[in-house]
C-alpha cells in the first residue's frame, strides 16, 4: 500500500433486506484529495457513504483505513479513528443547541490532542454565523444555516477525511459557493481530505476535484478534475441535467 | 393562617408523591420511550432495599437509603443489559416484556419476603400549628422532589452526558457516526431512571406498610403525571404535577380521597383531549411564539 492512502474501498457490496444497492465497488482516496461522487437518485450513492462509516453492514468485500480493517467496526469506532460524516439531510439534533450539536463528538472523546475552545473559535470564524445563533435550538435554523451546522459538526475533532453526502440539496446558490470555497480552502490550507457525494454541477466543478460517476450502484468512470473544470464540461461528461 | 398552612401542607404532600412518582419513569418513559411497566417494581425494589438493609444491618436511615438506591440502579444494569436493550424503538413490546418483569418481581417479594415486612419508624418529628399536628418528614419530601427534579433537570440540560444522552434519544445511528457509543449512554440513562424510582421507593419506604404491591400505589400517579407532562418531561413535569396536586387537593378537601383520585383521572382524560402534547407541549408553543 502506498503511503498517501488513506481510504481504500474493495469490491464492497451492502444494501437493506434481500436488495443488493452497492455492487462490487472499489476506489481508493488520497491523502489531501478531494474525490466528487456523482449520479442519478437512487443509484446508491447515500448507501455507499452509509456503508464507509459503518450505519450499514458490509455483505462483501473490505474497507480499509491507513492500513487498518475497518470492515465490521463500529461507526463510532470509524469516528474517532478521524472519518467526520455530514449526512444527506443534515440530521442536526433538534433537542440540543447549535453550539452542543458542534460540541457532541468532542464529548465521546476522552482524549483530545488540541483546545477545544480554541477549535470552536476557529470553527465559528469559518461559519460566522454559527456564532451568532449559538444558543439557538437546531431545528430553529434555515437549511444553509443547518447546513453549515453539520459541516461545523464533523469538523470540530479536527478528522482526516470528511465525507460530504449531498452538501448542496436543497439550499440555495450563494449558499452553496459559500460552502464550495470553504471546502476548496480546507483542502488547499489544513490538507483535510474530502468524499463528496454531489449531484449539483456548480459545486462539482467548483471543487476542482476528481470525480466518480455511480449507476445502478456500479462504479461507472472516473474523471480527472481537469475534465470537470468547468460547468460545461461537467455537464457534458457527467451527464447530469441540473 | 392554618387553614392555609393545611391547605399547602395537603398540596404539597400531593405534589411530591406525584413528581416522585413520575420522576424515574419521565427519564425512561418520558425520555426513553420504554413504557415501563415494571416502574412501580423498581419502587418496591427501592423499598425493600432500604427496609431490609436497615433492619438486617441495622444501618441508620440514609446509608439504607442509599443501599436500597444502589440495589434499584443494580437491578436497572441487570434488566437493561438482558432484556430492555433489545426493545428500544419496539414500544409495545416494551409493555409486554415489562409487564412480565413486573409480575415475576412483585411475586418473587412475596416469596421471598412474605406477605409484608416489618417496617421503619418514620424519622423526623411533629410540629403542631393550632389544632393540627404535622409530620416533618412530609415536609422534606416536598423539597425532596423538587431538588431532585432540578438535579435531573441540569443533568439532563447542562452536562455533556445530558447532551449526549439527548442526542443519542433523538438519533442514534447519527449520534454513533459523531463518535457516541450509543449502547453505554442508553445503559447509563436507564440505569438514572431506575435509580431515582430507587430513590423514590427508599424516601417513601419509612412512610408506608412494606408489602410487594407497594410499587403498584404509585404507577398509576407516574403515568398519569408523565402523560400530562408530555414529550419533554422536564418542562412539563413540575406543570403537571402541580395541577394534577390542585386538582386532588381541592376535591379531596371539598368530598374525600377516592374522590379525589377520580377527579385526578378525569382531568387527565380531558388534558389529553385538549392538550396532546401536555404541559410541555403547551409551554413550548407559548416560549415559540
Amino acid at each position: 500500500m502506498t503511503k498517501n492512502l488513506l481510504l481504500k474501498i474493495e469490491n464492497v457490496s451492502s444494501g437493506y433486506g434481500s436488495t443488493v444497492i452497492v455492487n462490487n465497488f472499489s476506489f481508493e482516496v488520497e491523502k489531501g484529495q478531494v474525490l466528487a461522487i456523482t449520479g442519478s437518485n437512487g443509484m446508491g450513492k447515500t448507501t455507499l457513504m452509509k456503508t464507509i462509516m459503518g450505519l450499514i453492514d458490509v455483505r462483501n468485500g473490505t474497507i480499509t483505513y491507513k492500513d487498518e480493517d475497518i470492515t465490521n467496526s463500529s461507526p463510532d469506532y470509524r469516528s474517532k479513528l478521524g472519518i467526520g460524516y455530514v449526512p444527506q439531510g443534515r440530521e442536526i439534533f433538534s433537542a440540543l443547541s447549535v453550539e452542543q450539536n458542534i460540541m457532541l463528538p468532542i464529548y465521546t472523546r476522552k482524549k483530545i490532542t488540541f483546545n477545544s475552545k480554541d477549535k470552536l473559535e476557529e470553527i465559528y470564524s469559518l461559519f460566522p454565523i454559527l456564532k451568532e445563533k449559538r444558543l439557538a435550538n437546531g431545528s430553529s435554523l434555515s437549511g444553509g444555516q443547518q447546513q453549515q451546522l453539520a459541516i461545523a459538526r464533523a469538523l470540530i475533532f479536527d478528522p482526516e477525511i470528511i465525507i460530504l453526502d449531498e452538501p448542496a440539496e436543497g439550499i440555495q446558490p450563494s449558499i452553496v459557493s459559500f460552502i464550495g470555497n470553504t471546502l476548496s480552502d480546507l483542502s488547499k490550507n489544513s490538507k483535510k481530505t474530502f468524499i463528496v457525494v454531489e449531484q449539483n454541477i456548480s459545486l462539482i466543478s467548483q471543487l476542482n476535484s476528481d470525480c466518480i460517476l455511480v449507476e445502478k450502484g456500479v462504479f461507472t468512470k472516473k474523471l480527472k478534475s481537469s475534465e470537470i473544470n468547468t460547468v460545461e464540461k461537467a455537464r457534458d461528461l457527467l451527464s447530469l441535467h441540473n | 393562617m392554618v387553614f392555609l398552612f393545611n391547605i399547602f401542607y395537603q398540596f404539597g404532600d400531593s405534589l411530591a408523591f406525584l413528581l416522585l412518582a413520575a420522576i424515574g419513569l419521565a427519564v425512561i418513559f418520558g425520555m426513553m420511550k420504554i413504557i415501563n411497566l415494571a416502574h412501580g417494581e423498581f419502587i418496591t425494589v427501592g423499598a425493600y432495599g432500604t427496609v431490609v438493609s436497615g433492619k438486617v444491618f441495622n444501618l441508620p436511615l440514609p446509608i439504607a437509603m442509599a443501599f436500597g438506591v444502589l440495589v434499584t440502579i443494580i437491578f436497572g444494569l441487570i434488566l437493561e443489559k438482558f432484556i430492555i436493550r433489545y426493545l428500544y424503538g419496539r414500544p409495545l413490546d416494551s409493555v409486554v416484556a415489562t409487564w412480565g418483569i413486573s409480575l415475576i418481581v412483585s411475586q418473587s417479594f412475596l416469596v421471598i419476603f412474605g406477605p409484608s415486612y416489618e417496617g421503619l419508624q418514620t424519622p423526623m418529628g411533629n410540629f403542631q400549628l393550632g389544632e393540627f399536628s404535622y409530620s416533618e418528614y412530609r415536609i422534606f419530601l416536598i423539597f425532596s422532589a423538587l431538588f431532585l427534579l432540578m438535579l435531573l433537570y441540569y443533568l439532563f440540560m447542562k452536562t455533556s452526558f445530558g447532551t449526549l444522552a439527548r442526542a443519542t434519544i433523538e438519533n442514534p445511528s447519527i449520534s454513533s457516526s459523531m463518535g457516541v457509543d450509543v449502547k453505554n449512554i442508553y445503559t447509563a440513562t436507564f440505569a438514572i431512571g431506575a435509580g431515582l424510582a430507587g430513590v423514590t421507593g427508599a424516601l417513601y419506604a419509612p412512610t408506608m406498610t412494606i408489602v410487594p404491591s407497594i410499587g403498584q400505589a404509585f404507577i398509576v400517579s407516574a403515568f398519569i403525571t408523565v402523560v400530562t407532562a408530555g414529550a419533554s418531561p422536564f418542562v412539563g413535569l413540575v406543570p403537571a404535577a402541580a395541577f394534577l396536586g390542585t386538582v386532588q387537593t381541592t376535591v379531596t378537601f371539598f368530598y374525600k380521597s377516592t374522590i379525589g383520585l377520580i377527579a385526578i383521572l378525569c382531568a387527565v382524560i380531558l388534558i389529553i383531549r385538549y392538550l396532546p402534547n401536555g404541559f410541555s407541549g403547551l409551554i413550548l408553543k407559548k416560549r415559540s411564539k
